[in-house]
């Protein structure tokens, strides 16, 4: 009745929902997009000035991902809600 | 962007000097998105796949509210938009820019630019005064990532 399958390949992917008040981080974004190629990406827990600096907790991990979707909402006067979605492509390592 | 800014679609048809500003009434998007395939196979378990990209594309979809009594609007916007439901087939440029100024129409600076065609427009809801116009763009070739600081004046209405 029931399938049992084996686990033959591993991939990953992240996604990201942010508000930019700054026009270079949306050019940016459209540029990583267009370039069509592997980026780095780290998953961490973060401190410091507008929590930017990486702590390399236990938990972290990095790897390359490709940009395969990107939203721009341009609802607001100020900022933008962007959705950022990221194809892993190899492994995620520890940091 | 500065309090007092906004973002604004500037739609021409190619080979038309005037850009139609499209205000976002309710709201405006752009959406890109990448078809990957596996660049490799890999048969033994736990391997991690590797992934390529193999085409791009990109829509752009929003609102605008046209105010069919402003005489001033009357003579840009809601010609513009019958103009466009009667063509077939044909590209627009567009540019998203913030927008400063009088009605909104002094370029700060161009967040991207590009040609698309129009696939989808909707007249919403219409009324003696109002009518919100439904619309999409696919994009047609690449997206090109716009520069800073334009201060250029655009045209038509909101």
């Amino acid at each position: 009745m029931f399938n049992q399958e084996d686990v033959v390949s591993n991939q990953w992917s992240a996604q990201v929902d942010t508000k930019q008040s700054e026009t270079a981080q949306l050019r940016s974004i459209i540029s990583m997009f267009i370039a069509a190629q592997p980026v780095g990406i780290g998953w961490d827990q973060t401190a410091g000035s507008e929590n930017a600096t990486p702590q390399e907790a236990p938990f972290a991990r990095q790897g390359r991902a490709l940009v395969n979707d990107f939203v721009m909402n341009f609802n607001d006067r100020e900022t933008v809600n962007t959705s950022l979605s990221f194809q892993g492509t190899g492994g995620l390592e520890t940091v | 962007m500065k309090r007092g800014q906004y973002i604004r679609l500037l739609l021409a048809p190619v080979n038309y000097d005037t850009e139609v500003v499209v205000a976002a009434a309710k709201q405006m998007s752009l959406h890109g998105t990448a078809q990957t395939e596996e660049s490799s196979t890999k048969d033994t378990t736990g391997d991690d796949l590797e992934f390529e990209v193999t085409s791009l594309g990109y829509e752009i979809t929003g609102s605008a509210l046209v105010i069919t009594e402003d005489d001033s609007l009357n003579t840009n916007a809601l010609p513009f938009f019958e103009f466009v439901r009667s063509l077939k087939n044909q590209v627009f440029n567009w540019k998203i820019c913030v927008m400063e100024g009088d009605n909104n129409r002094t370029i700060v600076e161009e967040i991207a630019h590009g040609q698309a065609k129009l696939t989808n427009l909707q007249a919403q809801a219409p009324n003696k005064q109002n009518t919100t116009y439904n619309y999409t763009l696919a994009g047609y070739g690449p997206i090109v990532p716009g520069t800073s600081s334009q201060n250029t004046n655009a045209n038509s209405g909101d």
